[in-house]
């Protein structure tokens, strides 16, 4: 059985991943499969809704890492929702911190990712940048 | 006791330092692990496809989900889900951090002299009959690599997780190494011992946690106390995972240090099979980091050489056949630019993120991946060259 379920969601132009239990060796890649093959060229707005993931190995890093360089060949602009303690460990000891932009709630990675919030930055000035809490 | 051939010499000069220690090495030569050995006879028993599907079953759902598998099976599942009352998952948190903040650099002490230094020893020889090392280097050098990411991940030793998971299949990878090495002609119990012996894995253990500690330090890296005790309970629970028995399973950073010198006092000196390792290692660590390129791994192989010379002493570079090379303020100069670096990134917190991402990118490219989630596949062969499951 396969630790993480992930419920695709569209209230265009958003697109939403609920990423609900555990993205580790056994989930990763059917992960990332998941996510390329059910972005289409349009999408510009990505959210990765966290708020169930419980844990995240260095195998569910490394398929964040390769959605994040995917997404930025797309330029396509996403954030993340959520973020639990564990998870944000995770992401701060990889030096992973700024990989995605965060937001508290759902409507404040809406207006994150509003064309009035200007262009996405790209996957290195993110690395650069403080993480941006909204 | 009965003291096998090999290592009548180094008992002697180890009991003269701490006869108690040496004994209880000398001890544990000739034992395995004793419980999963049991299960690797009964799993013998039955098709190779129905091995593999408990043992994953066991590792991935626990007894709950070997009810149609043999009592034995389930006893050793049922046993690790006790989690020892000396491990507090939280305090882990701290050696987390400690390991990440200089991956690198303890990724290079690994390669550079923690293996090699375990290669000097008997641990060599099972390697060099099974050729899993020199048939497979590159995938055995990432998958251990993947190991110490994982155990280092926060939540990475928890029951669910792929830290805890890749500790336990290393148990059972080498209780079936093991089972299969006493059944062969070509491991000579009574001048050897048991093959992947206790004392060994437990040598091991203490050598990848408080060796490499040691080695890191030597290379600038400076933790404090919180995140160095961390470092070992984590691997201490990772050992005790691996099936590291009590009695040489390591209490805190002295005790592992010493349990090392003594152990390395016992084992004969370096032979053909450690020189056959620890080259092999090195020349196999730049494929490992991707340089494939003649004039590259060349140089890089010289580099390596030269450091891991300098860690581990002239007295054993010379018994290992390495190439002679200066090693007068090697040393010095890494731990200079590692401090430097410290420095800097204290000053300038984005160059600290770019590097932590950076180190953590590169440890991801240095370690191994399946294609599809954990294998459980277990080797079926004693020699990789005919193993093809595995």
């Amino acid at each position: 059985m396969d630790p993480l379920s992930v419920l695709l969601t569209r209230e265009p132009p958003f697109v939403t991943f609920t990423l609900a239990g555990r993205l580790d060796g056994n989930s990763a890649s059917n992960f990332a499969d998941m996510v390329a093959g059910n972005l289409s060229d349009e999408d510009r707005s990505v959210i990765l809704d966290v708020h169930e993931l419980e844990f995240v190995s260095s195998a569910g890093l490394r398929s964040l890492l390769g959605l994040a360089k995917h997404l930025d060949k797309l330029h396509c602009k996403a954030v993340l929702v959520g973020v639990t303690r564990s998870v944000g460990m995770a992401l701060e000891i990889a030096g992973f911190n700024s990989l995605f932009h965060r937001a508290k709630n759902l409507e404040a990675a809406h207006a994150a990712l509003s064309p009035k919030s200007g262009p996405a930055h790209g996957f290195f000035d993110r690395l650069l940048h403080r993480e941006t809490q909204i | 006791m009965e003291i096998p051939g090999a290592y009548r010499q180094g008992y002697e000069q180890a009991r003269r330092v701490d006869a108690a220690t040496a004994e209880r090495y000398l001890r544990h030569v000739t034992v395995g692990d004793p419980q999963a050995d049991a299960v690797m006879v009964e799993l013998d028993k039955h098709p190779g496809a129905k091995r593999h599907e408990w043992i994953q079953r066991g590792i991935e759902g626990g007894p709950d989900a070997l009810a149609d598998a043999p009592p034995i099976v389930r006893d050793l599942f049922a046993a690790m889900e006790q989690v020892p009352d000396w491990y507090d998952p939280e305090a882990g948190l701290a050696g987390c951090r400690g390991f990440h903040r200089d991956s690198e650099v303890f990724i290079g002490s690994f390669v550079g002299a923690v293996l090699i230094e375990g290669f000097s020893t008997q641990i060599s020889r099972s390697f060099s009959i099974t050729g899993r090392v020199i048939d497979q280097g590159v995938r055995r050098l990432k998958q251990n690599n993947r190991h110490l990411v994982e155990i280092f991940m926060p939540g990475g030793l928890d029951r669910q997780s792929d830290g805890w998971k890749l500790s336990v299949r290393i148990r059972m990878v080498h209780a079936q190494i093991r089972h299969l090495l006493r059944k062969s002609p070509e491991w000579e119990t009574a001048e050897w011992g048991t093959p992947l012996s206790a004392a060994h894995i437990a040598f091991a253990t203490a050598a990848f946690s408080a060796l490499l500690l040691k080695r890191a330090t030597m290379l600038g890296v400076t933790l404090p106390n919180d995140e160095r005790a961390a470092f070992m309970m984590n691997w201490r629970y990772s050992g005790h995972l691996m099936g590291v028995l009590p009695e040489v399973l390591f209490t805190n950073e002295a005790d592992a240090l010493h349990f090392h010198s003594i152990g390395l006092m016992c084992e004969p000196p370096p032979g053909v099979e450690s020189r056959q390792m620890a080259n092999g290692l090195i020349q196999a660590a730049p494929i490992v980091a991707g340089i494939t390129a003649e004039n590259e791994r060349r140089k890089l192989v010289k580099k390596i050489y030269q450091i891991s010379r300098s860690l581990i002493g002239d007295e054993l570079a010379d018994a290992l056949d390495y190439p002679k090379s200066r090693t007068f303020g090697v040393l010095a100069m890494l731990r200079w630019g590692n401090q430097l670096s410290h420095a800097l990134q204290r000053v300038c917190p984005p160059l600290a993120r770019w590097r932590s991402s950076g180190q953590f990118q590169k440890m991801l490219e240095l370690s191994h991946f399946e294609q599809k989630g954990l294998a459980y596949h277990m080797p079926e062969r004693v020699h990789a060259e005919e193993d093809k499951s595995f």
